[in-house]
């Protein structure tokens, strides 16, 4: 092996070494995301459609998942007896009568967010399309979804997810959320 | 020397096949593992591991037969060891066609109880249904009648079809549950099985 090969050999290490170790630890994104609300008002509606049809125990409602849930339904979020999070701890279990609680509602939201935060920064800014977002994309089925097809482009479920993502700060329209829940 | 071309041809087809035949789901495997072996005195079949989730083995990865859709066992009452189970409770499934039982919507769907240790099943013959699904459970009022108490899932089925798989043991953050028919076992008036059941070991 000639100099000038062996120098090329160890730059060349030493920069894809370098491109390895170079994640600064501190570096932080922000993310604006779709509305919140106050303890959450604005999220419930869709938080409960998320976790009647993605977040039953056999699917989203598990802790291997990339997007979790939590819920009254399915999986509770781990809570220790005493905790103020909850106001029934006997009644706190999957399908138990104590509802998704504010913990549990704020983890579903950083789930969602969480997600693909910089293409949910964009679709909340308008600069981008929520046809872009895997959210969207597996229960319509456009993308491989473990769970199959939940709902198609424009139905109930859609729409409330949808209108949530593209509406101005907490208008948007959650009747089609009300009409997925009247679903059996 | 095509001979011995031919001979190692042979034997590296034979290492393959038997290297595939090795490879299983690695996360089935475990899970079975996990649940040890059999009872001693209870042979393998239809009596066999009630509240465990039959499709680890009866499943599409777990190879055994029969292949079952859906399967699981039915209990009378939540309690924190293990409960007794109840015969005769009639399960009906209900998929995203309207399919019941393995019946169209209109026809009467076909009963399916559960045995003497509570197990029931459908195979993928019986039934290969459309997630997601809607469960029902029709308990008999007390053992051996006709009447009957329905209880219906709360939630659907997305994809899961062994019972066991989520109502696994005792209630917690992370289950319901058993499967059961009354909700409180002091008003239960269910028996263990007798020792004729099959399910029990002799």
């Amino acid at each position: 092996m000639s100099r000038a090969v062996l120098i090329l050999f160890i730059s060349a290490t030493m920069v894809a070494t370098a491109g390895c170790s170079s994640v600064d630890a501190t570096a932080e994104l922000t993310v604006t995301g779709p509305s919140f609300g106050a303890a959450g008002s604005k999220f419930l509606p869709i938080s409960s459609v998320i976790e009647r049809r993605c977040g039953t125990l056999d699917c989203h409602g598990s802790a291997y998942r990339p997007l979790k849930i939590y819920g009254q339904i399915g999986m509770r979020r781990p809570e220790e007896p005493g905790s103020t999070n909850v106001k029934s701890f006997k009644d706190y279990y999957s399908g138990g009568t104590e509802p998704t609680t504010q913990a549990e509602l704020f983890d579903n939201y950083l789930s969602v967010i969480g997600l693909e935060p910089e293409l949910l920064d964009a679709v909340v800014a308008k600069k981008g399309s929520p046809d872009t977002l895997t959210l969207v994309r597996k229960p319509r089925l456009r993308e491989k979804h473990k769970g199959g097809l939940i709902w198609n482009q424009s139905d109930p479920g859609d729409l409330c997810l949808i209108s949530w993502l593209t509406s101005e700060e907490g208008k948007n329209d959650t009747a089609p959320c009300d009409q997925e829940l009247s679903h059996k | 020397m095509k001979a011995y071309a031919c001979r190692g041809g042979v034997l590296f087809a034979a290492a393959l096949s038997l290297a595939l035949a090795g490879c299983g789901n690695p996360v089935i495997d475990v899970e079975v593992a996990a649940l040890g072996g059999e009872v001693t005195g209870v042979n393998p079949g239809e009596f066999h591991r009630p509240g465990q989730p039959c499709l680890a083995c009866h499943g599409v990865y777990g190879g055994a037969s029969p292949r079952m859709s859906i399967a699981g066992t039915i209990f009378a009452a939540p309690i924190d060891k293990f409960p007794t189970p109840v015969e005769g409770v009639n399960v009906v499934i209900t998929d995203s066609f309207g399919i019941k039982n393995g019946k169209g919507p209109t026809e009467t769907p076909p009963e399916r109880k559960t045995n003497c240790v509570g197990n029931f099943y459908f195979t993928s013959d019986d039934f290969n249904p459309g997630f997601p699904l809607e469960a029902k459970i029709e308990c008999p009022t007390k053992p051996g009648s006709k009447d009957t108490i329905g209880r219906y899932m709360s939630s659907r089925i997305s994809r899961e079809g062994s019972c066991a798989a989520c109502h696994d043991g005792k209630r917690d953050q992370g289950s319901p549950g058993w499967v059961y028919c009354v909700e409180d076992p002091k008003e239960s008036p269910f028996k263990p099985p007798g020792s004729d059941c099959q399910g029990v070991p002799k």
